[in-house]
């Protein structure tokens, strides 16, 4: 009888580490569609027997996972918004933001498009649709295929945010599940124009318009431009907790701020953290 | 710049113990440290979360405890005061007139959830199905708030799966494309309905689909078999509607025309055997029986700017009822089978939009006895009467941004002397009602 409460016990005791090293992680399908899973699988070489959970449905779901306590880390390619954050707060959790890395959106056209720069203005009447031609920003004739994200995803309120004065989009707009449906769409489209992550500007058939920035110079989403911000349409991605990191998800942040971390950060096409001066 | 970024960032600390409007207003400020160096951007993210946590804790915004699962919410809504007055003339001689002072309000919580669902709910004072009116002072002593009732004007759920398709269920605002002579605007539909809406180049399509529940009967199933005795108030009635429309952008949004054709079709509509309120065929004593309707409704407008930026709208509805004939035989008078069309044309100038601008309207509107639906039309501007023809004029003028002073006259006359004007009416139901006349004066309020 001994015997068997003491194997009773082992048994508990390895089912319960088991279940410790399980790391949940849901939310911005920018972050999680390449580069978050990149680095778990790394992050699980060094520590060995980590069992991660990866759902990419957007920023929102992220936020609102940490709000419900239903993950360890949420993602998350926009900042949370004030009603997220109090909601969070009306719960008891304290949102933690924790810059991860860097992304630039790029206004990326069909290759065979002979538009080769676009002003802040033309860009923002073309998503908001107050321009619905191509000759009207200097390009051939033929109405514009906008493709943008869902209105879940972190992206498509930032892009909100940053290049449209937070207008609404136009209504002939086409909302896209993620950024490779929108690499995909416009490399088929010669009318095509959407914007998608550093990490996807090398799709098949596609090409980076650079942007005339507020200070008259032609830029594009390169790690300098953003760093030092004179890209306009760059941004910080997030993990958020809830409150200071501690455990399995305090580890595995400190891995993907580590240099090793923010190597795989790069390799997988978004732009790394700074390192402190 | 250590010494100098910890007085920025005490200054900051002091704005986030000074209150939470200054709180909100602190991020162009962090940005500006940013770009001086002072902060980095972790902790100008930090910051910036410490300052919303504190929005979120010491004001009264930041205390709303919203569900996760929205991602927008929108509380708006709207108050009137009217005094309004109304009176006509009988085919015998005699006047009728009625004054009021009346008001309304509607507030509205309208939300998105994830996965492109949403929802709405309205508040309306006033139960009527056209009126969300309060006339002040007409219940039980001085005072009194027994008519003073909050109602549920409109619950819906939407769902856009995409950009293009919106589907609603639930007591909606009306989704078709129409105007006051066919639907009084303060009608909210029950039912479902789909919206199909494409935009290429210029040319914008749409589709607007809706099944509507008019009545609905108390005992489908009768226990004893159905017969001639008991068939009716056993079947429910559905009105349908069937919206095709074009838009044709000229040059910018504000420069448009638009045509948007629907027929309406009445459904489970069986003489003997529909909801009691509208059964049976329409008689100079009971007007709500919806027999023989079908009608098809044309509503147009083109809007443009003029030459000095006043902008302009000039718009017209036509309706027709293709049953006309047997609701006219039906009603006694084969003899009127021609009263089966309906007209509105009017032009609006300007545009009362910001504080000071002002805007008019002329309207003529001709409604034929068999032509319409006399449960829906307007309930002012005519009285909720078909068989009745003139003018409406009106005019709004901003007070202030979300604050309109409106004046509304109307005067019509009976359009066929040889038969009623048929309708509920609001000055007593006689319908033998030659004149009609209406003014109001109002004053809105949004929010």
């Amino acid at each position: 009888m001994k015997k068997f409460v003491l194997f009773l016990a082992a048994a508990l005791l390895a089912a319960g580490s088991a279940s410790a090293q399980k790391l949940v992680i849901k939310g911005s399908d920018t972050l999680g569609a390449k580069m978050v899973p990149q680095v778990a699988e790394a992050f699980r070489a060094k520590v060995p027997g980590v069992v991660f959970e990866i759902a990419a449905e957007g920023s929102t779901t992220g936020i609102a996972a940490i709000t419900d306590s239903t993950a360890d880390i949420g993602m998350s390619s926009r900042r949370a918004r004030p009603t997220e954050m109090s909601a969070a707060q009306a719960k008891g959790v304290s949102m933690k933001p924790i810059i991860v890395s860097y992304d630039g959106m790029a206004v990326i056209v069909n290759e065979n498009n002979p538009v080769t720069k676009l002003t802040l203005r033309q860009v923002e009447q073309i998503f908001a649709g107050d321009v619905t031609d191509w000759s009207a920003v200097g390009g051939n004739a033929g109405p514009f295929s906008i493709y943008t994200r869902n209105t879940s995803s972190g992206t498509y309120q930032d892009w909100k945010d940053l290049a449209m004065k937070k207008r609404d989009y136009a209504s002939s707009s086409q909302k896209m599940a993620g950024n490779e449906q929108i690499a995909a769409e416009v490399g088929k489209n010669p009318n095509g124009i959407g914007y998608v992550g550093v990490a996807y500007i090398n799709a098949p058939g596609v090409k980076v318009v650079p942007i005339v920035n507020k200070d008259g110079q032609l830029v594009t989403p390169t790690a300098a431009n953003v760093h030092s911000k004179s890209y306009p349409y760059a941004r910080p991605n997030f993990f958020y907790t809830n409150g200071e990191p501690h455990g399995l998800a305090a580890q595995f942040i400190d891995y993907i701020l580590s240099a090793d971390g923010q190597a795989i950060v790069e390799k997988s096409g978004f732009i790394p953290v700074p390192v402190k001066s | 710049m250590f010494n100098l970024k910890t007085k920025v960032t005490a200054v900051l600390a002091a704005l986030l113990c000074a209150g939470s409007a200054l709180a909100q207003d602190s991020g162009p400020l962090i940005e500006l440290l940013i770009r001086k160096g002072v902060l980095n951007d972790q902790e100008a993210e930090e910051l910036r979360a410490e300052l919303v946590k504190d929005f979120a804790s010491n004001s009264a915004a930041g205390k709303l405890n919203l569900s996760s699962s929205l991602t927008e919410f929108r509380i708006a809504g709207d108050m009137r005061v009217r005094y309004e007055s109304r009176g006509g003339e009988l085919a015998t001689g005699g006047d009728q007139k009625r004054d009021r002072f009346r008001y309304r309000v509607r507030t509205a919580l309208t939300g998105k959830v994830l996965h492109n669902w949403g929802w709405g709910v309205r508040l309306e004072s006033g139960g009527g199905s056209r009126s969300t009116n309060v006339t002040l002072a007409d219940d039980g002593g001085p005072y009194a708030k027994t008519n003073d009732g909050l109602y549920i004007g409109q619950i819906y759920a939407t769902w856009a799966p995409t950009p293009e398709w919106t589907f609603t269920a639930g007591r909606m605002a009306n989704p078709l494309v129409t105007t006051s002579m066919v639907w009084d605007g303060d009608i909210n539909p029950e039912g479902v309905a789909e919206q199909f809406r494409t935009r290429r180049g210029n040319n914008e399509f749409f589709v607007t689909l809706g099944q509507f529940v008019y009545g609905t009967s108390g005992n489908q199933d009768p226990f004893a078999a159905i017969t001639s005795a008991n068939i009716a108030g056993t079947e429910d009635l559905f009105l349908t509607a069937w919206q095709g429309g074009y838009k044709r952008y000229i040059n910018g949004p504000t420069n448009f025309f638009q045509i948007a054709p629907v027929f309406y079709y009445y459904a489970g509509a069986d003489q003997r055997a529909n909801v009691a309120a509208f059964n049976g065929a329409m008689t100079a004593s009971n007007a709500a029986p919806v027999n023989n309707l079908s009608v098809l409704e044309i509503p147009m407008e083109y809007n443009w700017v003029a030459a000095n930026g006043v902008p302009l709208r000039a718009f017209a509805d036509f309706a027709i009822n293709l049953d006309a004939d047997s609701r006219a035989r039906k009603f006694g008078r084969t003899d009127l089978d021609g009263e089966d069309k309906a007209f509105h044309i009017g032009l609006q100038y300007g545009k009362a939009s910001l504080p000071g601008d002002w805007d008019v309207r002329a309207i003529y509107q001709s409604v034929g006895s068999f032509a319409l639906d006399v449960n829906l039309v307007d309930s002012d501007l005519f009285d909720s009467r078909t068989n009745m023809e003139g003018f409406i004029f009106g005019a709004n003028y901003a007070l202030g941004a979300a604050t309109q002073l409106s004046l509304t006259y109307a005067n019509a006359e009976r359009k066929n002397n040889s038969v009623i004007a048929s309708g509920a009416g609001d000055i007593g139901s006689n319908n033998a009602l030659s004149d009609y006349w209406l003014i109001q004066v109002d004053l809105n309020v949004k929010f």
